[in-house]
């Protein structure tokens, strides 16, 4: 699945690079040790630690200013176990990974650790291929599931909206909020030349006040703050479906158009920040060529 | 230096040093990488370690005769081979290999057991294949297969082992030989596949496969 660029949810998994809704990643400027084994193409370990990139591994953050990085507490673990089997020209990988991750709130200060937020991640993920020229099939369900911890500092807190009327009655901001990822994907390839694949992808989490960005102010007036992403629910309940096709013309160059349905964003089908906008006003139709060499 | 960028210093070149050790490297530009080396590092992931591919996208390489596989290897790094498997994979991977690595490599998988393959068919589709393989089809001039490549389809010299290689490989290779150009070194076999039929072509390769476990 390519990334997509589109307005988006604002909790996601930390680890997830590939899901069409990039929320709170890290955006790869972090900097990690890991060391795998692959053994006897059966078995797959592999373990690691993440930290902020800083002195030799600063280039990993390169481009970012300092407000922009983000700030691991310490050491933060990785890891990853698949098992693989092949017979003839099927093969079948089971897998499952995890993260914990420690992130500063303010990446400008790192003084005192009980302000990080803390990321849990465990994912399960399956993929199944038949390879045998000229047809190429994959199918991939991954299931994820994320905890984020706030710190003590932003949990229980007041909520930044008011009801209809103005008045300060929504709920305090959650100490911790739980999010879901259901992802599958089938793709097929075609002499190496022509493919196509179907992705599905279902988000859930639980409602949080201090996730919504659209909602009411303290003279009862709508406001948003995040624009066509703006959250009035506090949910960040996402799915739809991407469908794509591609065609390589030469073994390096890839053209392809790939469409992103949404049957739901940010908690909502319909009217999801408020002022009108609906889950399938975020459906996107994208072109792309790549070139690798 | 502080003690976690030593340790950074020292991890990275144990890890350089690690990539340019010969025993283990995956350069396939490096004379100096064993052909040993090579087929256990590189090879392996497509013909497995010992010559016998699982998936039967890859030919089988166990007991390959040494002249044939020379030929293969030395016509796709020179491009003279250009049957699509054949590009898409080996072009890349034989480009720098030097004619002492193939004769290595020809000479490593040649010493490897060949493993008896899945019996895929029913006792009709044998029988047919048997046929060809021993008498040829006459009335079409197919010559036997067993006339070049041994009654035991062990191969001879530059005519290679056909016994126990992937039944959907030999059924594509045969398909290129009548139908294109694509293996020149082979046009050999274009007079012989001319005539094969379709069902020709499954039941020898159905035999082939099974061979020698009938």
């Amino acid at each position: 699945m390519q990334y997509v660029p589109l307005p988006s949810p604002t909790s996601s998994r930390f680890i997830d690079g590939n899901a069409p809704y990039p929320g709170f990643g890290a955006g790869g400027n972090i900097a990690g040790f890991t060391a795998y084994a692959y053994w006897n193409q059966l078995l797959y370990v592999e373990l690691g630690g993440y930290g902020t990139s800083r002195g030799l591994t600063s280039f990993m953050s390169g481009g970012l200013d300092d407000a922009s990085t983000t700030k691991l507490h310490g050491i933060n673990p990785y890891w990853r176990l698949a098992l693989n089997r092949e017979w003839g020209p099927h093969s079948l990988m089971l897998g499952t990974s995890g993260m914990v991750a420690r992130v500063y709130d303010d990446p400008l200060d790192t003084s005192d650790p009980a302000s990080t937020h803390r990321f849990t991640d465990l994912a399960v993920d399956a993929q199944y291929q038949y390879l045998l020229d000229p047809h190429a099939v994959t199918a991939q369900l991954v299931y994820a599931r994320n905890r984020h911890d706030y710190p003590a500092a932003l949990a229980d807190q007041p909520a930044a909206f008011f009801d209809a009327s103005g008045a300060p009655t929504l709920a305090n901001s959650n100490s911790t909020d739980t999010n879901k990822v259901l992802r599958g994907k089938v793709s097929y390839v075609y002499q190496a030349k022509y493919g196509g694949s179907l992705g599905l992808f279902k988000l859930t989490g639980t409602t949080n006040t201090a996730n919504q960005t659209a909602g009411y102010d303290a003279t009862g007036t709508l406001i948003k703050t995040d624009g066509a992403a703006s959250n009035l629910s506090g949910n960040p309940a996402t799915r739809g479906a991407t469908l794509e096709a591609f065609w390589m013309p030469i073994q390096y160059l890839r053209v392809g158009a790939q469409y992103t349905a949404y049957g739901r964003f940010n908690g909502a089908s319909t009217n999801y920040d408020g002022f009108g906008r609906n889950a399938r006003d975020n459906n996107t139709l994208f072109l792309y060529s790549w070139l690798a060499y | 230096m502080k003690p976690a960028t030593l340790a950074l210093v020292v991890a990275a070149s144990a890890l350089a040093t690690g990539c340019a050790n010969p025993e283990r490297s995956r350069d396939l530009s490096n004379p100096a990488v064993s052909a040993t080396t090579m087929a256990q590092q590189v090879c392996s992931n497509c013909h497995g370690m010992t010559g016998t591919a699982e998936s039967p996208n890859f030919p089988n390489l166990a007991a390959q005769t040494e002249p044939y596989f020379v030929a293969q290897l030395s016509g796709f790094r020179s491009r003279a081979r250009r049957d699509p498997p054949g590009f898409e994979y080996m072009w890349g991977l034989s480009r720098s290999l030097s004619d002492e690595q193939i004769k290595g490599l020809a000479a490593y998988y040649a010493g490897q057991t060949p493993v008896p393959q899945r019996i895929e068919g029913d006792s009709t589709r044998f029988e047919a294949g048997k046929a060809l393989f021993v008498s040829g089809v006459a009335d079409k001039g197919v010559p036997a297969c067993s006339t070049c490549h041994g009654a035991e389809g062990k191969g001879n010299e530059t005519f290679p082992r056909l016994a126990g290689q992937h039944a959907d490989y030999l059924m594509k290779q045969l398909l290129v030989f009548q139908r294109t150009d694509e293996r020149p070194e082979g046009s050999i076999m274009k007079t012989v596949a001319h005539d094969l039929t379709a069902q020709n072509i499954q039941d020898v390769a159905a035999y082939l496969q099974a061979m020698p476990s009938l």
